[in-house]
């Protein structure tokens, strides 16, 4: 009962500063909604991830993979001849592009799909172990569409209707997922698809439609190996049909053994495991930076909700000291408070959770974008993820807890009398040099703990101490600005000046609240536009100097960053045949897994025929004295400085790599500044490849013309593909540049979400906060009506006030931003990334951030000042 | 001839003030309350008029009113021939600025100017300070006795101290009309005296209309004449 009565008492005191608790709930849940929809969009975008990498692998223990092109069709059947126990069954698997047959409007969106291509026959052996006994019992006489149970998985093959099981088995057509088939508008199996992979458009039947599962990737495109052959077969242009890899499900050594004894000298058994290590480390610094960009989220938000908690606790000390003089004691303040927040914490972080949960759905959109650019093409399916939301409420609510504890303390703490006497809480300059020291101190341990930990994590602790540093250093900077301008003479005979500057002197903590969460916000945005402008700036610089080439052709790619498609080879000697070709370069990007003592990481290996002209377009991080001679050695490779760093290797060392038929030790003569890819990559020339991994194949190709050619080069190419009927890419040199800077920018879209969402938080709690400062303000307001100032004149000091505090925050946000770009890119960057970035400070767009900042502390103080200026005066003094 | 026509004029137009069937209540939850019930009087130039009344009856109120910092619900005031309440809220600020002094019942100083800072403001909203305003300021906070505490903001200052820089600033731009709400009321008997004289004094040596509100029958009978404040309306005691 007793508890009930203070609950409701708490309730009361709430209801009874509507205004302030409405604040301090929408901060707290802007807060927290920053927090669950960037951590939501961030698991989501995992989840797809690794779900597309793993759903396709569940009861198969081994993957047999070639080192080279693919599986010989061959190797197959004599396997089973000489292991006829071995559960084995080919698989191709890729990704392409689909769209619906008979759309040839530009505007029908082409979809990605995930390919496999399966032998129904053996792969049930393998794959169907554990689901038997679900479909006993299932029907499944409708012909068109199966309603499988969500653990259906691909066993469902199995179970398709005998003709459609024949037909599937002859390789006569595809089977979709119902979400597929909705992106691509098909509605029955009477439509067929088009298929296009390197620019090559194939033809296809519809033979079913599965209904949607979770356990079922959304962009499954499921087929025989036969059909899957086919479309995959101009790329391993060998003149024997190939499959991407063989899956068998064994546990016996001694079966593996003679496995392996049996296995042609291209071809490995690597454990499913392992290949899966090497998908996820693929991804692991996009997710990096994903991370990077929820803690800075978290960081903020966790700062502005300790604001808003700690400047109502404030507003009401003297309401506190009051109860102190009645005989309350300090024990019962703190809980008084510690029970409101709790109450205002919990409501603000349900409905933070709730405004979350529906922007993580166009967060989940802008991150699964991205990962298309950068890495593969997947489909994020946005769902509500119930761990960011347990997260966003334990830290709204302890966030909330923990920043009215020291205030709760010190009401506790402090004799009555103070509390009821400091209307104006004028710091005295004892505690005011206290915290000046001790921010100082935070401040230099930041700079500590990042020379002496070299960890990803160290760095964000120290953006925080940087923060919460500057947060204690403000009140003095504030004091110091202040008292100073007020020195100025032109400022010292103005009263009205004078009195807006005091101001902000005699509310110095509730100021310093304002001006900090202004600060931290913008330096937020500050230090995020600096990295990535240093970051955009130094790729463009990379892009100029790289790409001399005059016009670029390959073959369109699913995913912008990696070309790993095919040019036909007879198109290819035509297109560098072509009258008016100076010289030529070409290319062949495939990817290539490091040996166990670099974990299994993914790697980018890319074959070079170069010019000798082109040598100078690349530059050394580090080389041997003359990399180019060594170049032409067979042995020799490059690596890519993102690489280098991940690894730890360094010039000179060697490398071991699988070659088509063995593993072989290279020399690294030199490690390349490289900003196309996070993922790493070795670089050898062309010659020793095609000897090595027994490929000829050419991903793309670049020629060099004389400009006035340029033109009548772009078109005659273009008219080859179209002879060789493959769509390939043809573009100029500045074409390709463009697009390269596109889809930089892509890669930081999540970037600009995140500080839209900062600005606005910060918006926020600086409208609250200045509303607060004004409303406490009202009395002096009405006295200055009183003595016979006008509204006008009232409204335009609190606009000065608010502009003052938007002045300071915005000079204190550059050195602060300045210090945060530097950790971003010097420690955090390099740390995830592992690029050497050059800090790039753009005067016009930090003067546009500055003016951003006095303008968001201006529109912040517009309502507070029409509120002073529509003050009542004598109802205003009356209530004093 | 000038001298003459001038003192006529004066003399047609006697009163500084005019009051005429003043009304004002306030409503709240609970209800609709009128406090100011046909107050009408008539205050001659450069006299001197105490009101008196019981607490809340209605005195700060109507020196809100006077003040035109509050506005009646009918009735009419004349203050130098112009009707404060028919004139709008821009002309009626300016009109304060300039020919009102008030000291508020509770000081009402600004926290973040000192004393002289105070004072000077009420100057510096009638134009631009000028060396001789400052001059000016502190003459008059000699003359309250108050000028060794010039530079201290009000936080730091004594009720009694408070008090008297709020007169000065009440009395620096010379304003034909000054409204003072109790301003010994919060002061011991021997401070509010020697205040009061102080006020007194100055009020008869700029031959100022003054209108003091007082719960002290000893200052009221110093007035040239005493109104009391009863039921809602004034009633003149002598
Ligand atoms: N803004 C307001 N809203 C509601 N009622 C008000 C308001 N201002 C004054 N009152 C009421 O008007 C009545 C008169 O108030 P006023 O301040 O004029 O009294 P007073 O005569 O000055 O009293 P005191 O001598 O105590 O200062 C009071 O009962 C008060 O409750
Ligand atoms: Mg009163």
């Amino acid at each position: 009962m007793q508890y009930l009565i203070r609950f409701i008492f708490s309730l009361r005191s709430l209801t009874r500063h509507p205004l302030q608790s409405l604040f301090a709930i929408v901060s707290i849940m802007v807060g927290v909604s920053l927090v669950v929809s960037i951590d939501s969009a961030t698991k989501n975008a995992n989840e797809s991830f690794r779900s597309s990498a793993h759903a396709l692998s569940s009861s198969a223990t081994h993957r047999i993979i070639s080192n080279s092109l693919g599986v010989h069709d061959s190797v197959f059947y004599e396997i089973r001849m000489t292991l006829p126990t071995l559960a084995l069954t080919p698989v191709c698997d890729g990704y392409i592009a689909l769209r619906k047959k008979y759309v040839t409007s530009q505007s029908a969106r082409q979809h990605t799909g995930h390919l496999l291509g399966i032998d129904a026959l053996t792969y049930g052996r393998i794959r169907t172990n554990s689901y038997d006994h679900d479909y006993s019992t299932k029907d499944l006489r409708t012909e068109h569409t199966h309603h499988s149970s969500a653990e259906a998985n691909f066993s469902l093959v199995q179970l398709l209707p005998p003709q459609l099981f024949e037909r599937f088995l002859r390789g006569d057509g595809m089977i979709i997922t119902r979400g597929l088939a909705d992106d691509l508008d098909i509605q029955t199996v009477q439509d067929s698809l088009t298929v296009f992979l390197d620019g090559i458009a194939t033809h296809h039947a519809l033979l079913a439609i599965l209904d949607n599962s979770p356990t079922i990737p959304r962009d499954l495109v499921l087929c025989d190996i036969s059909r899957a052959q086919e479309i995959y077969y101009h790329r391993d242009s060998a003149p024997y049909p190939v499959v991407h890899r063989l899956e068998f499900a064994c546990t016996n050594p001694v079966l593996l053994d003679s496995l392996k004894r049996i296995l042609p000298k291209n071809l490995s058994v690597v454990a499913e495991q392992s290949s899966d290590n090497s998908l996820s480390t693929m991804s692991s610094a996009f997710e990096m930076n994903l991370h990077a960009l929820s803690m800075l989220a978290l960081i903020v938000s966790m700062f502005i909700t300790y604001n808003t908690v700690s400047f109502s606790a404030l507003q009401r000390r003297k309401e506190f000291g009051i109860m102190r003089i009645l005989g309350v004691d300090g024990r019962g303040i703190a809980w008084l408070l510690l029970r409101e927040t709790l109450i205002i914490s919990t409501i603000a972080s349900l409905l933070g959770c709730l405004l979350g949960s529906i922007i993580a759905e166009t967060m989940t959109a802008i991150v699964s974008g991205t990962i298309n650019d950068l890495y593969k093409s997947i489909g994020v399916t946005a769902h509500l993820q119930w761990r960011s939301i347990a997260k966003g409420c334990t830290i709204g609510i302890t966030t909330s807890c923990c920043a009215i504890l020291p205030i709760a303390w010190e009401c506790a703490h402090m004799p009555p009398r103070t509390i009821v006497q400091h209307s104006t809480d004028m710091s005295t300059h004892r505690s005011l040099l206290i915290m000046s020291v001790a921010g100082l101190c935070i401040f230099l341990s930041a700079w500590v703990l990042l020379a002496s930990i070299t960890h990803i994590v160290a760095g964000f602790v120290a953006i925080l101490l940087l923060i919460v540093g500057s947060a204690l250093l403000l009140p003095l900077i504030i004091t110091l600005i202040v008292s100073s301008v007020t020195r100025i003479p032109l400022v010292k005979h103005s009263l009205w000046v004078m009195i807006a500057l005091r101001g902000i002197r005699l509310s110095l903590q509730r100021f310093s609240i304002a001006i900090t969460a202004l600060t931290v916000a913008v330096s937020t945005v500050i230090a995020v536009t600096i990295m990535i402008l240093s970051f955009r700036e130094t790729v463009n610089h990379w892009l100029i100097q790289t790409l001399d080439a005059d016009i670029y052709i390959s073959p369109p790619s699913l995913v912008a960053r990696t070309a790993t498609g095919m040019v036909k080879n007879q198109l290819m000697t035509a297109l560098i045949q072509q009258t008016g070709v100076h010289t030529y370069n070409t290319f062949r990007s495939r990817s290539i897994t490091l040996p166990h003592t670099h974990q299994d990481r993914m790697a980018q290996l890319v074959s070079l025929h170069l010019s000798p002209d082109s040598y100078q377009r690349y530059r050394f991080k580090e080389a041997v004295p003359n990399p180019w001679k060594e170049w032409h050695n067979a042995h020799t490779v490059f690596l890519s400085e993102p690489l280098a760093h991940k690894t730890g290797l360094h010039t000179g060392d060697t490398l071991l790599l699988p070659t088509a038929d063995s593993m072989r030790v290279f020399r690294i003569a030199g490690i390349i500044y490289d900003y196309a890819s996070d993922v790493g990559v070795i670089y050898i020339n062309s010659r020793h490849y095609q000897v090595w991994w027994q490929d000829s194949t050419i991903s793309g190709v670049s020629l060099k013309c004389s400009p006035d050619s340029i033109a009548t080069l772009l078109q005659s190419s273009r008219t080859l593909a179209q002879k060789y009927g493959q769509e390939l890419l043809i573009r100029s040199n500045t074409a390709l540049r463009t697009t390269s800077l596109q889809v930089f920018d892509s890669t930081f879209r999540i970037t600009d979400a995140l500080r839209l969402l900062t600005l606005f938080v910060a918006c926020m709690s600086i409208f609250s906060t200045l509303l607060a400062i004004q409303l406490e303000r009202s009395h002096e307001h009405a006295v200055i009506r009183a003595l016979g100032m006008d509204a006008r004149g009232v409204g335009k000091n609190v606009l000065l006030q608010t502009t003052c505090a938007g002045i300071i925050a915005g000079l204190c946000s550059l050195p602060l931003g300045y210090a945060m770009a530097h950790i971003l890119t010097e420690y955090i960057n390099v740390q995830s990334f592992g690029w050497s970035l050059e800090l790039q400070v753009d005067i016009l767009s930090i003067l546009g951030t500055l003016c951003i900042t006095i303008i968001m502390a201006v529109g912040a103080g517009l309502y507070p000042a029409y509120h002073a200026a529509s003050t009542a005066i004598a109802t205003t003094l009356h209530e004093e | 001839m000038v001298v003459f026509l001038h003192i006529i004029q004066h003399s047609t137009v006697s009163f500084m003030l005019s009051l005429r069937s003043l009304t004002k209540s306030y409503s709240t939850t609970a209800g609709t309350t009128r406090i100011l019930h046909d107050c009408t009087a008539d205050i001659p130039r450069g006299t001197m008029t105490a009101i008196i009344g019981k607490s809340g009856s209605g005195k700060s109120t109507l020196l809100n009113i006077l003040s035109g910092i509050d506005t009646p619900d009918s009735g009419s005031l004349l203050i130098n021939d112009i009707s404060l309440h028919s004139i709008t809220e821009q002309e009626r600020t300016a009109f304060r600025r300039k020919h009102i002094g008030f000291i508020f019942q509770f000081f009402h100083l600004l926290p973040g100017l000192t004393a002289l800072e105070n004072v000077l403001f009420q100057q510096e909203l009638q134009g631009r300070l000028s060396e001789h305003d400052i001059r000016h300021a502190y003459h008059v906070l000699e003359s309250i006795e108050i000028a060794h505490k010039a530079e201290y903001y009000p936080a730091q200052l004594s009720g009694g101290e408070q008090q008297r820089v709020a007169i000065a600033r009440a009395l620096i731009h010379k304003p034909d009309l000054l409204l003072a709400d109790e301003p010994t009321g919060n002061l011991d008997p021997d401070t509010a005296n020697i205040i009061f004289n102080l006020l007194v004094h100055r009020i008869r040596a700029d031959k100022q209309t003054a209108i003091i509100v007082t719960h002290s029958m000893e200052i009221a009978e110093r007035a040239d004449r005493i109104y009391e404040m009863r039921h809602g309306t004034l009633v003149a005691l002598q």
